[in-house]
């Protein structure tokens, strides 16, 4: 459906995008995550055709549109700070992409208005004029109007970042819906992961205008395939740097959460010269174990520590250890000084060199 | 706590400009309107004024001369609106064109003008326009236009066209709008400047999503969005150009054919001291500009609403 291929950019020397690569399959909901200034936004007006590229080339429905200006190239855009054309009322402004084009028939485009109008539940608000509305209700009209010349493609760039919390949570919900109500394709940037994971089939990560990894949100939060993913993508996690120590043939990770035998062959192979390394572990991934009997076993890490602090982030705890680790839980059963014991699946137990992953510890 | 001293003090603030204001507004305002129902002249101010109901205001409607002043009035802000706006609009349009970095200079030319006082503007103007070795005539016979007298009540076509009679467009009054849109053009250059720059780029970049070719940005975006700066601009303007006074006292004195209001309440009032009569006409001026004003404010607070909508 849409395939970008060595897309680079650059202002003033300064590489936004760089040699940037990207297959969308049709009728996906795929987004864009990455922190501000990694270029997102730069690579969704590439693809509408607002920023012309240095070189490569953009093909949308397996059409070369690199040349093609925006109005020539079926896509539908949505802003992130611009919702409505404050001087037209609503009508008008869902109207507006048809003005200019001749998608429908005239006396079909009232009842197309309305059936967009419809959708997103703005029927009642058609003759408001642009500054009666509220942010959710302007945001609505924006995705309308996105609709209403039914494009092949929606580019969507951070729609929500400026509707406060409630809302936003609301908005994503509808979104999904409407993808699945449209089955057209949507590309969404953000720097939000909690929407990119909630809304995206597929989710790309970027950075310094390139695309880190692609993968589906399962994919990406289990094996990020580079500590920049894994600590942009989570918010509660350990990094601990630790060693390599080998004794004959079985390789051990010393770190300050103690020494632990790495079972994992594939990551082994890979491990053999490496010395320095850092140990990632998602503060979720860390469980008590309740009683001292709990059966050991050798794909589990257990360890015993004391709690020094308890921080609530909403319903979730998050303890931190006296062994210098983190660790959420929902349980409410524990308080500061308890001593509690723990343990981590080695398969969660993630390794990184300075960039890559090399592999999980079990 | 609010003290004794306190509350004096704070009386006395308010009380000193609203006295002032009283004293050199709304007395005055009450003053004339009283006197427009008598027949005050020089000879009687200080004696016997006769009460004579709403004559003079009959008077004054009814005075071809001051119908003529009235029209000078009206056309020359009709005229030079319509010229200023266009003008300032490409103007504004040609800087756009020119790179960021350099517009500053390109627009600090222009602006000169509004610094100089308006009996400046118009003595330098009547030496440009002069029949005589005036920089205008110089320059057209130089490209083989010959010379007009610019300063007088001639047409082009002598008045042959009769829809061109009654537009009043003489040498003379054109010369008195061309002194005004050199002037005050920039001012409109300026503003759409700034509602240009209001602009953000997400609402240009969507229209152009949305199909719009840069024309149709430009007349469906760009000019909607200027309007209401455009219209608080218009209300200034209006307000100056009924104070238009040095241009035409310059250039033709108190000629009634190129009359003004104002040229026209000065001669009334302080060359033939028909103070009634000339309060009339002013009382008739001044509802006439309490109107423009009142429904001017009110289509400007409307219009702004536009940007509070993002």
């Amino acid at each position: 459906m849409l395939e970008l291929s060595n897309i680079t950019k650059s202002f003033n020397k300064n590489k936004v995008l760089d040699a940037l690569s990207l297959s969308i399959g049709k009728g996906e909901f795929f987004a864009i995550l990455g922190p501000s200034g990694s270029g997102k936004t730069s690579l969704l007006n590439v693809i509408a055709g607002l920023l012309k590229q240095d070189s490569g080339t953009v093909v949308l429905d397996s059409a070369d549109v690199t040349d093609t200006p925006p109005n020539k190239r079926n896509i539908s855009m949505v802003f992130q700070n611009f919702f409505v054309y404050p001087h037209l009322n609503v009508y008008e402004n869902i109207r507006y992409p048809l003005r200019y084009t001749n998608f429908y028939k005239k006396e079909e485009i009232p009842a197309k208005i309305r059936e967009v109008a419809g959708l997103l539940n703005i029927s009642h608000l058609l003759y408001r004029k642009s500054y009666e509305l509220s942010g959710g209700e302007k945001q609505r009209v924006a995705l309308a109007r996105a609709i209403v010349k039914s494009p092949s493609l929606f580019l969507l760039d951070e729609p929500l970042s400026s509707l406060d919390y409630q809302l936003r949570l609301k908005i994503r919900a509808e979104l999904r819906n409407l993808h699945r109500t449209l089955k057209k394709t949507f590309i969404y940037v953000t720097h939000d992961q909690a929407e990119a994971f909630y809304l995206a089939d597929r989710v790309a990560i970027m950075s310094n205008g390139r695309i880190i990894q692609v993968g589906s949100p399962r994919e990406i939060l289990d094996l990020p395939n580079s500590l920049f993913t894994a600590e942009f993508v989570h918010s509660y996690y350990n990094e601990i740097p630790a060693t390599i120590f080998a004794e004959g043939d079985i390789l051990y990770m010393d770190s300050e959460a103690g020494r632990m035998k790495i079972d994992n062959k594939m990551t082994k192979e890979k491990l053999s010269t490496q010395r320095q390394l850092k140990a990632f572990i998602k503060c979720q991934d860390i469980f008590p174990t309740g009683g001292k009997g709990e059966a050991s076993s050798d794909n589990v890490v257990q360890f015993r520590a004391r709690i020094m602090d308890i921080l609530y982030i909403s319903d979730l705890r998050l303890l931190v250890l006296d062994n210098g680790l983190r660790m959420t839980t929902f349980l409410p059963d524990f308080s500061g000084g308890d001593e509690i014991s723990a343990c981590i699946e080695k398969c969660n137990i993630l390794l990184y060199d300075e960039h890559r992953l090399l592999g999980t510890l079990g | 706590m609010k003290s004794k001293t306190d509350e004096f003090v704070y009386k006395t603030l308010i009380a000193a400009p609203l006295i002032i204001l009283l004293a050199v507004s709304v007395f005055p305002l009450l003053f004339v309107l009283s006197i427009s129902f008598f027949n005050v002249r020089s000879y009687n101010l200080t004696s016997h004024w006769e009460f004579i109901g709403l004559q003079n205001y009959l008077a004054v409607i009814s005075d071809r001369e001051n119908i003529t002043a009235i029209m000078n009035t009206a056309l020359y802000i009709l005229y030079a609106l319509g010229i200023e706006i266009i003008a300032g609009l490409l103007i504004a349009i040609l800087i756009l064109y020119v790179n960021e970095r350099y517009r500053l200079y390109l627009i600090l030319p222009f602006m000169l003008p509004m610094l100089l006082a308006p009996i400046v503007v118009a003595m330098l103007w009547k030496q440009v326009l002069s029949y005589d070795g005036g920089l205008l005539n110089r320059g057209l016979s130089l490209v083989g236009f010959g010379s007009f007298v610019w300063l007088s009540p001639d047409t082009f076509f002598n008045g042959s066209i009769p829809l061109q009679q009654s537009l009043n467009l003489t040498h003379g009054f054109l010369s008195i709008l061309l002194v005004e849109i050199w002037q005050w053009s920039p001012v409109f250059t300026a503003v759409f400047l700034v509602a240009f720059s209001l602009l953000r780029k997400e609402i240009i970049q969507s229209a152009i999503v949305d199909g719009a070719t840069p024309f149709n940005v430009f007349k469906d975006i760009y000019i909607p969005m200027a309007k209401p700066l455009l219209y608080g601009l218009i209300l200034l303007r209006v307000m100056d150009m009924l104070k238009v006074y040095e241009t035409v006292w310059v250039f033709f004195g108190n000629s009634s054919v190129f009359a003004n209001v104002n040229i026209r309440l000065v001669t009334i009032g302080i060359e033939f001291r028909n103070y009634s009569y000339c309060a009339a006409f002013s009382i008739i001026i001044f509802l006439v500009v309490f109107g423009i004003l009142f429904l001017g404010t009110r289509v400007i607070d409307r219009a702004g609403r536009l940007y509070y909508a993002d």
